[in-house]
Formats: structure tokens, C-alpha cells, sequence
């Protein structure tokens, strides 16, 4: 495994070293290795990304190379280490998602999609499901910025259908 | 992060004090400020992309999907969108699976239980009632049949007709059908759900036996008639992949078992020759999906059941069945009292009684683990298992309720 260190620069100017292999958890950055547009002195900006959300990507990225890593130095591990393994990463990630704010857990989703780290993105999506099953639709309209666009008669009569949502 | 909301509001602060504004619309504006202020809390600057909007909306229970339908006119749209149901239905299946009981007391209705596979290795599974079919009967006996297809439970109820309902999203539909013999399919290529009624009098066969399958989804069930061979059948069915399967006697009672199989795409039915003893019990054999293969467990509906013998069938074009034996640490009761529907993820058999226990009592399961052959009991708290439970749920003290188990239910968000 090569541990070639890379630098990326966020939006807002803070530069972070990572190993190449976490860095390739982003598919993006993966490419950008793979075409050799990267310059080994020059950190890569990422204009979409703030430093502190992309110090949870690289942490979040670095936690999981070292689980990658793990898989394929013990193919042979039985069925018990490997759920052991796999309870330790869940832990990990429930972890590091629990004490963050709605707002961050989007903002942190937007910078795994932009980064196309797809295991980020899964994980983040499911925390916000989480988060707001139980919440009403006004609720939830406010989180997305979405406008209602229902008249009250409509709204009215998709509720009386399904009433038994919610109750 | 504190540190970002924080600057965010000193960056709103300034921004109203470097510029000057007429007083009425500062009035205004302050309102909004105040308003996007508070906003910021939970919100973001960009716009969350569509596609990520559906990804999290896929990851939502099915009962918070359909309270979101009233969000907004797009969000409605998508989740009514085939292409939504699907990939709802995809993720379901990797992660939400479930656990279904069918309780029908005959007479009054039929109630749907759940439990999520959440404890599946502790000793009891914790169920909820997700809803109540009000005035149907679901039929009790030989005939009654209860399956959970593609997410949607299909079950047999008299005076010729046949309910599907989503115990997920609350719905239930009623389709006549033309017999009481009815199996319920469903084709995955194109995503379409059929029934396959038997028309011809199943004692008194003629030369051929005639059949009506209905094409359900958007809009009015089509039907259509399809003839087959004469055969006499008696067993439930059960749908994998495509197939529905059920076994028979051809031409009559007693002659040539065989399995038939009815491919719900191409609407067309075939025999496959099959063992005695899979068929031999009719209305107390027991087909299962063992790890998407079709097979059977045989063991004598009359004896003490502490054995029996598992056919798998290898190779439909073949007609290439195999066979193991088990003896089980333990006798489960009479060998009719029970039956298995099907397994567990793991691969484990799963053995369920047929009736709902007369007396207050636990409720219990039996997974049969057939490589390490050992066997373990899983309680299912919530069924029968206090003085209120009949009374609770409308069914008479005496009466007795046949219990159907869906092992692997998958949570869907369609209706018919």
C-alpha cells in the first residue's frame, strides 16, 4: 500500500495532508490521481468544501482505509471476527455521526456527494432519515427549504387518504 | 460548528447595518432576516440536490414516507413514481426486511402482525399489529392461504375472493375472483403482480383443467383464461422468482404426483415430476423457498414430529430432486399441528404452529439450524400471550385462528 501523502485545500483556504489511499475513497479524487493531474507540492482545492467539514471527510475517510486494509490481510477470519469487525465500524460511525447537527449532516452529505464518496453518503443519508421520520411535514419542509405548493384543499385531502400516517 | 453559526449570524448582523435601508422595507426585511435566521439553525445555504432527497427519502419507514407525500407537489410525485416504489422496494430488501404473522379468526378479520429481524438472535421477537382487514373472513382449513410476495401479503377469503393488502402503508384491496383456489405471483422482469384462480371443479376433473389470471396494477384487473392439462391439486402455493409452484395429482386423485408450475410472465403452466411423500399429504404438505430453490418438507401430518425430510428440487428442466433427513433434538407436536414457512436469511427452517393456542400462553417458533442440526426457540412476545389478547383484538374466546408466518417480508410502499 503506498502511503504517498496529498494535500487538499478547502474553500476556505485551510490545508489538510492525507494519505493517497484514504484520499481515494473519494471517487473524484481517485480519478484525479489515476489522470496524474495531481501536482505531489500543490494541494488539490476543493471550492465546495470548508475546512471543518472536510476534516470530518478525512476523518471519516481515514477510518475506513484502515478497515479496508484490514479485510484483506484476514479473508480467512471467521464469521464471529467478522461481525465483531463489522460492530466495531458501526459503533465507530455512530459515533461520529451522533453529536452533529442537522445542519453539518447536510452539509457533510453535499461534500460527500460532491466528492462522490459513496459509503459517506449512505451512511450520512440514513442519519438524516433517522432524524426526521418522526418530524410533521411542516417540519420537515423547513429543513429542506421547500416550499409548499399545496393548496389547503389538496394538502387537506392527501391527509384525509392517508390519515393513518399520521396518527 | 459552533464557530460557523456563529459567524454566520455576525455576517447577518452586518450585512443590515452596512446598508442602509428605507424603513419599511427594513421592517420587512428585519422579518426575514429573523426568519432566515432562525431557518439557518436547521438549514443549509445550498439546495439539496433531488438525488439525494430520494436517497434519503428511500431510507425513510414506509409510514413516514407516505406522511411526506403532503411536503410538496415534486415530493409527492416522486414517491408515487414506479421508479420511486422500486428502488424503495430494492433497499428494503438489503436492509428492512421483516417478519410477518397473519392471525385470521375466520369469521371477523384478519389481523397483520410484524416484528423487525432487530433481535433475531435473542430469544424472543417483540411484534406490532400493523393493521386490522376489517369484514373480510380470511378462509380457515385446507384452502386457506396466506402468502407475502414482492411486499405484498395475498390471502384467500370466502365467497370468491382473494385480499391483497401492504400492511406497511395501511391498504388493502379486494379482488373477485372466480374459484377459491387462488395463488398470488408475482412476475420481477416486469414488475407485475398476477393471481391464478382455478376455474374447473377440482374433484370432478374434465380433460383439462381451466384457469383465470388476472393482471393486476394500474387501473382495471385484466383477465385471462388458461388451460392446462387435467390435474387435481390440494396444496398451498408458494411464488419464487417468477413461479408459482404447487403440488398435484394428474390426471386425478392418487395418480402421477407432480409439481406444477405456472411461469406468471408468459402465463403458462408445466408438470414437474415430483417424489410421493411431497405431495402425499396434500393439504398438510408443506412447500417452502429453501435459499430460492422450491422444496419440501416431509413429514407425517399424523405422528409425533421429531423427523423429516427435506426435498430440494435442484433442477426444474431435470426434474432432478434431492433429499436429506433430519431428526430434531426434540418432538414438536403432531406433525399437522405445525408447518414451516420457509427460512430465515441465514438459512435456518423455520417451524410455526398452524392455530392461535385456545389457552393464554407463549408463543413460540422453532428455527432448525440443518448444518450444525440443532434447533431454538424464539418467543414472539404480543401474540396470545395475555388474558386480553382475543378480547383486545375482536376475536371470539372458543373460535379458533389459523397463523400464517411471512419470513421474509419486505417492506414496500405499493398498493394494487
Amino acid at each position: 500500500m503506498s502511503s504517498n501523502m496529498i494535500m487538499l485545500k478547502s474553500s476556505d483556504g485551510a490545508s489538510f495532508e492525507i494519505e493517497e489511499a484514504a484520499a481515494r475513497k473519494s471517487k473524484i479524487i481517485a480519478n484525479m490521481i489515476e489522470v496524474e493531474c495531481v501536482d505531489e507540492d500543490k494541494a488539490i482545492p476543493l471550492q465546495n468544501v470548508t475546512g471543518n467539514i472536510l476534516a470530518l471527510v478525512i476523518e471519516y475517510c481515514n477510518k475506513h482505509i484502515v478497515d479496508d486494509d484490514d479485510d484483506v490481510a484476514t479473508e480467512e477470519a471467521s464469521e464471529e471476527e467478522e461481525e465483531a469487525k463489522k460492530k466495531k465500524v458501526d459503533d465507530w460511525e455512530a459515533e461520529f455521526m451522533n453529536s452533529m447537527s442537522l445542519e453539518t449532516m447536510f452539509e457533510l452529505l453535499l461534500a460527500a456527494n460532491y466528492l462522490n464518496i459513496k459509503s459517506l453518503i449512505d451512511l450520512v443519508c440514513q442519519t438524516i432519515a433517522n432524524n426526521i421520520k418522526d418530524k410533521t411535514p411542516e417540519e420537515v419542509r423547513k429543513i429542506f427549504s421547500i416550499e409548499n405548493d399545496f393548496t389547503p384543499e389538496e394538502e387537506e385531502e392527501i391527509r384525509k387518504e392517508n390519515a393513518w400516517a399520521f396518527g | 460548528m459552533k464557530r460557523r453559526n456563529d459567524e454566520k449570524d455576525m455576517f447577518c448582523i452586518s450585512r443590515s447595518k452596512l446598508n442602509p435601508i428605507p424603513k419599511k422595507v427594513l421592517c420587512e426585511e428585519r422579518q426575514l432576516i429573523d426568519e432566515k435566521e432562525e431557518r439557518s439553525r436547521i438549514k443549509v445555504d445550498d439546495p439539496i440536490p433531488l438525488d439525494l432527497e430520494v436517497a434519503i427519502l428511500t431510507r425513510l419507514p414506509a409510514k413516514s414516507v407516505i406522511k411526506f407525500l403532503c411536503v410538496s407537489k415534486m415530493w409527492s410525485s416522486i414517491i408515487r413514481s414506479q421508479r420511486f416504489v422500486s428502488s424503495y422496494y430494492a433497499m428494503s430488501s438489503t436492509m428492512r426486511s421483516r417478519f410477518i404473522i397473519t392471525i385470521s379468526s375466520g369469521d371477523r378479520c384478519l389481523l397483520v402482525f410484524s416484528s423487525s429481524y432487530e433481535s433475531e438472535i435473542s430469544s424472543c421477537l417483540a411484534t406490532n399489529l400493523d393493521m386490522k382487514v376489517p369484514s373480510v373472513s380470511g378462509l380457515c382449513g385446507s384452502t386457506a392461504y396466506c402468502a407475502s410476495v414482492h411486499g405484498l401479503v395475498g390471502f384467500t377469503t370466502s365467497g370468491f375472493t382473494f385480499t391483497v393488502c401492504n400492511p406497511c402503508i395501511n391498504k388493502f384491496t379486494i379482488l373477485p375472483c372466480v374459484g377459491a383456489r387462488t395463488s398470488w405471483g408475482y412476475d420481477p422482469v416486469v414488475d407485475q403482480f398476477k393471481t391464478l384462480t382455478m376455474i374447473s371443479y377440482p374433484y370432478r376433473p374434465p380433460n383439462y383443467t381451466a384457469h383465470e389470471v388476472l393482471r393486476l396494477g394500474g387501473g382495471a384487473p385484466e383477465s385471462n383464461k388458461v388451460i392446462s392439462p387435467p390435474y387435481l391439486t390440494l396444496t398451498k402455493s408458494v411464488c419464487i422468482n417468477g413461479f408459482v409452484y404447487y403440488g398435484a395429482w394428474t390426471p386425478t386423485r392418487s395418480q402421477n404426483p407432480v409439481i406444477v408450475r405456472f411461469d406468471v410472465r408468459h402465463e403458462k403452466l408445466s408438470f414437474i415430476k415430483a417424489p410421493l411423500s411431497v405431495v402425499c399429504w396434500e393439504g398438510e404438505s408443506i412447500l417452502i423457498n429453501y435459499k430460492g430453490k422450491l422444496a419440501s418438507i416431509a413429514r407425517h401430518p399424523y405422528a409425533i414430529f421429531q423427523s423429516f425430510d427435506l426435498w430440494i428440487l435442484e433442477d426444474v428442466k431435470k426434474q432432478d430432486w434431492s433429499r436429506q433427513s433430519f431428526q430434531l433434538p426434540f418432538s414438536l407436536g403432531m406433525g399437522k399441528d405445525f408447518t414451516s414457512p420457509g427460512t430465515n436469511k441465514a438459512g435456518e427452517i423455520i417451524f410455526a404452529p398452524k392455530l392461535l393456542p385456545l389457552k393464554v400462553q407463549p408463543f413460540y417458533i422453532f428455527y432448525y439450524n440443518v448444518d450444525r442440526k440443532d434447533i431454538r426457540r424464539v418467543r414472539l412476545l404480543g401474540i396470545a400471550d395475555d388474558q386480553d389478547f382475543r378480547h383486545r383484538y375482536g376475536i371470539g374466546i372458543g373460535s379458533y385462528c389459523y397463523v400464517s408466518i411471512s419470513a421474509q417480508h419486505v417492506e414496500s410502499i405499493a398498493s394494487l
